[in-house]
């Protein structure tokens, strides 16, 4: 504010339309002013921080004073007065970084620079250096915890916590926390600087949290979910901003690869499943909006992949023909036991050689053989088809092994580390390579091939256990490896069935695992013993984990993820209103065997192409890509149970129409025209889990009127066949 | 800062509560509506002190709802800019304190203190903004008798 004394002796006061300090004032008291002096210096606030829009150190709104520097700069031209002009010149010349960067996990609204946001985290990551830690990226659904919103949730456990959400809403979700994790969580935290980040809700988020941390000793706020999540799809949109300095040391763990983009930090985590009916109920892919059609590749069916995988074996049958002796061993049960018994001698042999090959193992020898132990139940749980029977004890003990991997991983950064400070040589170490190496330990010695796990021609580099192999730091060979002095530099067989590439193993004295093996190893960071996963005559590979589909899915009734769905539906319904309404609403609501998906990247095996070109063009995508669609099969098969329910008494013409029509489902989720010439009868594939579905279908059929929605934008004349029986169905079940 | 003010609100009722408990229903619903909500410029209501009239209530065309037109008293909070206030801390971060402020959420930016949650400071609200259904503040600690 400027007081001054006109001529005249009145007095007149300018007040200055900007804010800030004064640094220097170059006029006094009497002084007069001519045109063009400068009055005085300021220095403008630089709002390093904001909340909203605003700025925290001076407690201007930045929105209103946008506007009314706009409003300046165009009056400029017109005020010529003394003050304003000198004040204006100056203004031009601030130029403010903006703050863009939110660090603060759960409160996205408050803004830094992105030079503060540098410092804070150079003096984060001294702390972790100081402290000796590592920053430690968790999820929550299927990793530390299994979530359903299903009141008829099975098995019972006493574990299991009840609770809800937000007192609008009736809805109940029910919890049950992976055995170990407070233990799990205490041993690490001298090691590890905790972070969540998930895909659930906030208020779902900090509940959790407050579940497994009650006192806020391992995430105090750390706590990132859904609405501070910048990439509906990817988690790895926050990286960036959570820690500015780069993400050298930063592990993640997550049960799932694709929402961190097969991140090389990230420890792959073996999905914990408890509620059998439900996978992660904050799944990503359950509104399956926002995939681009690109990224889909064509599906291929079930059933295809088996016919390939059939023709490959009628070649080795025909192969195995002319090998009688072969032929003798691999039908009678004696040579099988042969076999087992030379394998168990093999793997004796090599047993000297890992634990020369690793001391590290030999440190956690005691541990691993107590994991072994339980190595057996644990793959009773996580195979529902295994296990009928309701057991009520959760024998899952992954966690205990993931804590000897995250400990291995941080004594390995420190040593590298340590080393570092002496030489300071190259970079720092980073993460992201010491996790890959310390995971090409595992198999470091291994050469691996395998049999009947591929269709013929399918290529070897794209296939998920060549991926898994090779991050273990197998070699993989397409066939059994033999050098010319007729030694066999193959280690290992992996195989779904007895074929003949299994008999000439045999011959050589080389291991015959199963692909569970595989896994194991890949989930576990270690070397797995053999003779537990020796290839068994009734081994069936369809139901391997390499090939197995997650547990089916349900979908989350929280308000807002069920609207977002809804009007997804509508949507669809309205641009196409030809399309069966029952199939878009009952089976993405019910959504249960229909959304199974394919956790492995299953790329059309083409049969015509070589298998060059197919590697030129998918290289770069083949590792990084997943299958989102659904096989014909799974869509046919939920085709098939639509209609069942649907018309009870129409059946006649409406399985010609299912022949000839392609449903709705395939339309939205496929992308492709291979999926509509199939036979949709084929539902062999789904025997296990049809029962569990129809009682949850009727279930949410019968409870959920949600349907309406699908009503109302239809017109009676548009209600396509099935639908009044649907709705007479639906009545009866209420 | 408190005020006692007269305000208005519009209830809308749905059929089942026809009958005669009519006007307690009314009642109750202004309480669950109104106390604790932010309205615009008044800030927060804190309580309603008294209802003063219930107007009648107009069945919606083709609805079958009614409004009612209420009239009422209730302390209102109404943070300003410049205000001191006492404000419980929430969360310490690198950046900076949140605390309440009652229903208000306040930042408080770079300090140097030796504080933890539950604590409670002074503080003197040095911006404000108001969102669509909230206040929010920024507060800072650079005057006198600031802190605690």
């Amino acid at each position: 504010m400027v007081d001054t004394h006109n001529p005249d002796g009145t007095k007149e006061s300018f007040s200055s339309v900007v804010s800030g300090t004064v640094t220097k004032l170059h006029i006094h008291e009497w002084d007069i002013l001519s045109e063009g002096s400068i009055i005085l210096e300021y220095e403008e606030c630089l709002h390093p921080i904001t909340f909203k829009s605003l700025c925290c150190d001076c407690g201007a709104d930045l929105n209103k004073l946008k506007d009314t520097m706009e409003m300046i700069a165009s009056r400029t031209t017109v005020i010529d007065t003394l003050s304003d002009e000198s004040l204006l010149s100056s203004l031009s010349t601030v130029t403010r970084a903006a703050t863009t960067i939110s660090m603060e996990h759960a409160v996205p609204e408050l803004k830094i620079t992105a030079e503060m946001a540098e410092k804070y985290s150079i003096e984060e990551r001294d702390r972790l250096l100081r402290e000796r830690k590592l920053d430690l990226l968790v999820d929550l659904d299927q990793t530390l915890l299994h979530t359903t919103n299903s009141s008829h949730y099975y098995p019972y456990s006493p574990d299991v916590i009840a609770y809800q959400l937000n007192a609008q809403s009736s809805q109940t979700f029910y919890t049950k926390l992976r055995p170990g994790v407070k233990e799990f969580l205490t041993n690490l935290l001298p090691y590890y600087q905790f972070h969540i980040v998930t895909f659930g809700e906030r208020l779902y988020a900090h509940t959790m949290a407050k579940l497994i941390d009650p006192n806020k000793r391992f995430f105090y706020h750390r706590i990132l979910s859904r609405n501070e999540c910048f990439d509906p799809t990817r988690k790895t949109a926050n990286l960036s901003a959570l820690f500015p300095c780069g993400d050298s040391m930063v592990c993640i763990i997550d049960d799932r690869e694709d929402v961190w983009n097969y991140a090389r930090n990230l420890v792959h985590v073996k999905p914990y499943v408890w509620f059998k009916d439900v996978g992660d109920i904050n799944d990503i892919n359950l509104p399956s909006p926002a995939i681009p059609s690109e990224q889909l590749i064509p599906p291929i069916s079930e059933k295809e992949f088996e016919e390939q995988l059939e023709n490959s074996e009628h070649l080795a049958d025909e192969r195995m023909e002319m090998d009688s002796k072969a032929l003798i061993e691999r039908t009678t049960e004696d040579g099988y036991q042969h076999a087992i018994s030379r394998g168990e001698k093999r793997k004796l042999d090599t047993d000297i050689n890992t634990n020369e090959h690793t001391n590290q193992e030999e440190a956690n020898k005691k541990l691993k053989e107590q994991s072994d132990n339980n190595d057996e139940q644990t793959n009773a749980t996580t195979l529902p088809v295994n296990n009928e029977s309701n057991i009520t004890a959760d024998s899952d003990n992954y966690l205990r092994q993931l804590e000897i991997i995250l400990k291995r991983i941080h004594t390995e950064f420190y040593t590298s580390y340590d080393q570092w400070t002496q030489t300071k040589a190259r970079g720092m170490p980073d993460l992201k390579q010491i996790l890959p190496d310390i995971r090409r330990q595992v198999l470091g010695a291994v050469s691996l091939c395998f049999s009947h796990l591929m269709p013929q021609g399918y290529p070897l580099e794209k296939h998920r256990a060549t991926i898994l192999a090779r991050a273990m730091g197998a070699t993989v060979t397409g066939d059994i490896e033999i050098d010319d002095s007729g030694n066999c530099s193959t280690t290992h067989v992996v195989a779904g069935k007895r074929t003949t590439k299994v008999e000439r193993a045999f011959k050589y004295n080389i291991h015959v695992v199963t692909p569970e093996w595989l896994i194991d190893c890949y989930e576990q960071w270690e070397r797995k013993s053999e003779d537990v996963y020796n290839l068994h005559s009734n081994y069936d590979v369809k139901q391997s984990r390499l090939f197995t589909k997650e547990a089916p899915r349900l979908v989350s009734y929280e308000p807002n993820i069920v609207n977002e769905q809804v009007s997804l539906n509508r949507q669809k319904t309205q641009t196409s209103p030809d399309d069966e309404p029952t199939s878009s609403s009952t089976v993405s609501k019910s959504a249960k065997p229909p959304l199974k998906r394919p956790r492995t990247p299953e790329i059309p095996p083409t049969a015509t192409d070589t298998v060059d070109d197919v590697v030129d063009e998918d290289n770069q995508s083949a590792t990084k890509q997943f299958n989102f669609t659904m096989s014909v099969d799974e869509l046919s098969d939920m085709e098939k149970e639509v209609n069942d329910f649907c018309n009870d008494d129409e059946d006649d013409d409406d399985d010609t129409e299912t022949l000839s029509r392609p449903t709705k489902q395939q339309r939205t989720t496929a992308f492709t025209p291979t999926t509509t010439t199939d036979n949709p009868n084929d539902d062999d594939n789904y025997d296990s889990d049809s029962s569990s579905s129809q009682k949850l279908r009727d279930l949410i059929l019968g409870k959920k009127p949600e349907t309406d929605s699908d009503e109302e934008s239809l017109s009676d004349d548009d209600a396509p066949r099935g639908w009044k029986e649907g709705q007479k169905a639906r009545k009866k079940l209420l | 800062m408190f005020f006692h003010v007269s305000l208005d609100h519009e209830i809308l009722l749905h059929p089942r509560y026809f009958g005669p408990q009519l006007i307690k229903t009314v009642r109750r619903m202004l309480f669950n509506e109104v106390e604790g909500k932010c309205i615009g410029r008044y800030g927060y209501v804190i309580a309603v002190t008294s209802i003063d009239n219930i107007g009648v209530g107009r069945i919606q065309p083709g609805r079958g709802y009614v409004i009612f037109p209420v009239k009422y008293h209730a302390i209102v909070f109404r943070p300003f800019k410049h205000e001191v206030v006492e404000a419980i801390i929430t969360q310490v971060t690198r950046m900076g304190i949140f605390c309440k402020i009652g229903p208000l959420t306040c930042f408080i930016s770079r300090h140097d203190l030796m504080i933890q949650p539950e604590d409670s400071i002074r503080v003197k609200i040095a911006g404000l903004q108001v969102d669509a259904k909230e206040f929010f503040a920024v507060g800072t600690l650079m005057d006198d008798y600031l802190v605690s």
